[in-house]
């Protein structure tokens, strides 16, 4: 146990008389098992170093905002580290313990607490899997719109904590727009409870201080979401265009234009090599996008016809509905092996940024660069799709892969990190950000004092004094 | 009679390494199957997931690490039940990959000791006297139909066995059991158990099935279905006469659409029921719809529940996990009770031990197998002559 006044075992003896000794697990195989994450580098130390893989001395698991407050409070009190986990499918290493202590796990917070069908709310504990909410939420006529790829693996919690994204998220945003009320554990085991609502003129909105710190200023206890009616319609039409920049136009042109599609994606050459032939059997070469929309069929429908004008007038192939409602109804599968990446042995990262639209275009090709030319030695592979599109910019989605990884175990991490630096140094240069919706975590959390700059960051570090002197919240990560 | 032929008596990944390996590279990195795993949904561990089983299994095959009392543990705590693999985009083999773990732990000798028990239980006396649980059970040399109650079913659900001879008996059906059953190897295939005791087991039992020259084969046992119609073709046991295999409600339907079986006046009434998929019928067996269709014909409203048909979650059962981890399958049939339809008298489910293994859960609904409540709405003198009205969903 990572604390230097207390025995161990007085500790967990401690917390089990908090959450109940069948919720302290100091299992062996159950530590290792919470130390890999979809990160590749904890990926890579379980197979090659297993040793080496940070872990937690015990994974507590609370069930209520009580017991989450006193597990806090006696680790404070000791000195412990927490590090909160959801659903712990986090693909930037983000609960990764690197100064062990405790897994403040949440699965066991998973009930949903109030349903209201008057302002489509509904308060959630952090620890229920974003799927089981929906499936909650869809027998009683709603939905919460929030459809990220992780949706089986992941915990409202886990979103909250990342600012997650799902694909509809260009008509019903990010975590940060559908997040009302937000209840937080602090690092002294106090409790903070948010406004409300989240649009008001009282003062900064100070559960927003909470959305995307990834567990390092306290831990998610409790959240407000925004739902929605399940739409009475929802129609999706795909295109193939000649090439990057008439898309990447195309798209912008839509979303300026306030048709408000519930989704946009857009793949170049490669990605719709990758996803779409092998998914789908697309046969035509080119770059395939989608849009859909939803709402009131009318609605919908009259949004649609305009998209269609704005996407063909820029030289698109109209493909029909078929592929594109083949991608909604399947979309899922693209993360299950053979074709996810992560059941190879491969190197592999996505380095998800966002921009606004005069430098998405050059913070793509700069990108890509930086992988295929900066590291054409280790044959380097570079493919992207935009998705999550605003009226102002939008975001894209790249994954860069090495087969040949170097056979050194310090090289190899090195490449790795040497690659994510290139990528997010692209990003810097290029007005976007260091992560759109994974979270830096591990990944790109050292970095991020270089993207605000040292003077602006001074104010992460002062909440984080503030709320976590003595640093025991989900210790560096965040590049504090 | 010819002999059966000989089966593997494994899966088929059991016998291919190559497959095996390739299940586990897919999965041990792969969460998108986790949230549906019946065992995770009640503990919340990681190692109680494909992912758990796959990452522990490449660690021990490639040398990282050894077994201990407490991994081996783990592996028997699934229900092997095949959802994860259902739901898998690409059918990932994980309930294989968990019975490879079991035989390592086997080889290590670490295997559970109350697992061991069972497992020396059906390789050494795996025979069941039917008449001592379904007194009223015909001989079965001879007859035209076999009905096999299958061995769990008639030590920890006999009454399902008996409905069913009740409801065989009131539509004139040219039917008997044998007398005594055996284990059909699909418990010892679920432990891990070496191939030479699975086969060995399925073959006694083939033997015993085949010397009655059934045609027909019907059956209230989810895994004694699951046996029947997938494990046994799959292993190479061919049977005399190769009967047709049905479940309660296959056999039933034609009795009931024909008018047959009818709703008795004056018996219990149920209006709202809830079935319940076995994993054995339904997952491995595809029978969804001739259940619904029955109870439609009976005039019986049918609630789904939400993770039905192919996608069922295990009542707890699955793998006799309820026999040596009792607490862990009533966790599990609790959490799945949680979920029951609002408004539903009765729970139904197409495998006998799913009743047995549901009625455990607190509050208890009233659980019957399919045969016990069509016996008891149509009107064969039962064991279920005496059921209560359960408390609905709201009182409870």
């Amino acid at each position: 146990m990572s604390s230097t006044t207390y025995p161990a075992t007085l500790f967990l003896r401690q917390l089990e008389t908090i959450v109940g000794p069948e919720n302290v697990v100091t299992e062996e195989f159950e530590l290792e098992c919470a130390a890999v994450d979809v990160w590749w580098i904890t990926r890579y130390l379980a197979e090659h170093d297993p040793s080496a893989l940070p872990r937690a001395d015990a994974i507590v698991f609370p069930a209520s905002t009580q017991e989450v407050s006193e597990v806090v409070a006696l680790c404070s009190r000791h000195g412990v580290p927490i590090t909160a986990r959801g659903g712990g499918a986090n693909d930037s290493g983000g609960c990764t313990p690197v100064r062990g202590g405790i897994l403040l796990d949440t699965k066991r917070m998973n009930r949903i607490l109030e349903f209201n069908d008057k302002s489509f709310t509904v308060r959630v504990q952090p620890g229920i899997l974003q799927v089981d909410l929906e499936e909650w939420l869809n027998a009683r006529g709603a939905t919460a719109n929030h459809f990220p790829a992780s949706i089986n693996c992941s915990t409202v919690g886990g979103f909250v904590s990342t600012n997650g994204t799902g694909v509809l998220s260009s008509k019903y945003g990010k975590m940060t727009d559908m997040v009302h009320q937000l209840e937080v554990v602090l690092g002294n085991g106090t409790v903070f409870r948010g406004l409300p609502v989240n649009r008001h003129s009282s003062g900064p909105d100070l559960s927003k201080v909470f959305i995307g710190a990834e567990g390092t200023l306290g831990v998610v206890t409790e959240v407000l979401l925004k739902v929605h009616p399940v739409p009475e319609s929802r129609i999706f039409r795909s295109y193939l265009l000649p090439e990057l920049e008439g898309g990447l136009d195309a798209g912008r042109q839509v979303m300026i234009a306030g048709l408000n599609p519930a989704i946009m994606r857009f793949y170049d050459r490669h990605d719709t090599e990758h996803i779409l032939h092998k998914q789908f059997g697309l046969k035509d070469s080119g770059c395939f996008l989608m849009v859909g929309f939803d709402g009131p069929k009318a609605v919908a429908q009259a949004q649609m016809n305009a998209a269609h004008e704005i996407v063909v007038a820029a030289g698109a192939k109209d493909l029909g509905d078929d592929y594109a409602q083949r991608w909604w109804s399947d979309r899922l599968k693209s993360y299950y092996p053979p074709l996810d990446y992560i059941c190879e042995p491969w190197m592999t990262a996505v380095t998800d940024t966002v921009a606004s639209y005069e430098n998405i275009g050059p913070l793509y090709a700069a990108m890509k660069s930086a992988v295929e030319d900066g590291f054409a030695e280790y044959g380097a592979v570079f493919h992207a799709h935009f998705s999550h599109w605003y009226d102002w910019g939008n975001s894209f989605y790249p994954s860069f892969l090495v087969k040949d990884v170097p056979e050194d175990q310090t090289e190899a991490i090195d490449l790795y990190n040497r690659m994510i630096e290139a990528c997010a140094q692209a990003s810097m240069t290029h007005s976007g950000a260091l992560n759109e919706h994974h979270g830096t975590g591990m990944r790109f959390g050292r970095m991020l004092p270089h993207a605000y700059g040292e003077s602006s960051f001074e104010v992460l570090r002062s909440i984080k004094s503030a709320l976590d002197p003595l640093d025991l919240m989900n210790p560096g990560k965040l590049g504090l | 009679m010819s002999d059966p032929t000989t089966p593997n008596g494994d899966s088929p990944i059991m016998n291919d390494p190559a497959e095996l390996a390739q299940t586990v590279a897919m999965c041990r990195h792969c969460f998108m199957c986790r949230h549906a795993n019946p065992t995770f949904r009640v503990t919340r561990l990681d190692s109680h997931t494909p992912r758990g089983y796959a990452l522990m299994l490449s660690r021990l095959q490639g040398g990282q690490t050894t077994l201990t009392v407490e991994t081996a543990q783990r592996f028997f705590e699934s229900t092997v039940d095949g959802l994860c693999s259902e739901l898998c985009a690409y059918h990932w083999r994980e309930d294989d990959v968990v019975r490879a773990g079991r035989r390592e732990a086997w080889v290590g000798g670490l295997a559970p000791a109350r697992v061991n028990e069972i497992a020396e239980t059906l390789v050494n006396d795996a025979g069941v006297a039917v008449r001592q649980f379904v007194p009223q059970a015909p001989e079965a040399n001879g007859k035209q139909v076999l009905l096999w109650n299958g061995v769990r079913t008639l030590t920890s659900r006999p009454q399902a066995g008996q409905a069913l001879v009740d409801l065989l008996s009131a539509v004139e059906a040219d039917f008997g059991c044998v007398q005594t059953e055996y284990d059909l190897g699909t418990t010892l295939f679920d432990l891990g158990r070496p191939s030479e005791e699975v086969r060995s087991a399925a073959l006694s039992a083939a033997a015993v099935i085949s010397e009655t020259g059934a045609e027909v084969i019907v059956t209230p046992c989810s895994d004694s279905f699951r046996a029947l119609t997938s494990l046994w073709p799959s292993w190479g046991i061919q049977l005399r006469n190769n009967p047709i295999v049905q479940h309660t409600s296959t056999f039933l339907l034609p009795h009931v659409t024909e008018g047959r079986l009818v709703p008795s006046e004056g018996r219990p009434v149920w209006n709202r029921v809830a079935i319940h998929d076995s994993c054995g019928t339904a997952r491995a067996g595809d029978v969804v719809d001739d259940p619904r269709a029955v109870l439609a014909a009976l005039g019986v409203e049918a609630a789904e529940w939400s993770h039905n048909g192919r996608v069922a979650e295990c009542c707890g059962g699955g793998g006799c996990l309820n026999e040596y981890q009792p607490e862990l399958a009533t966790r599990m049939a609790a959490a799945r009770c949680d979920e029951i339809p609002p408004g539903c008298d009765v729970v139904i489910t197409t495998g006998a031990l799913c009743a047995s293994v549901l009625a455990t859960a607190d509050p208890v609904p009233l659980v019957l197998d399919f045969a016990e409540f069509v016996a008891a709405l149509v009107g064969p003198k039962s064991s279920t002559d005496t059921v209560t009205l359960p408390m609905s969903k709201e009182d409870r």
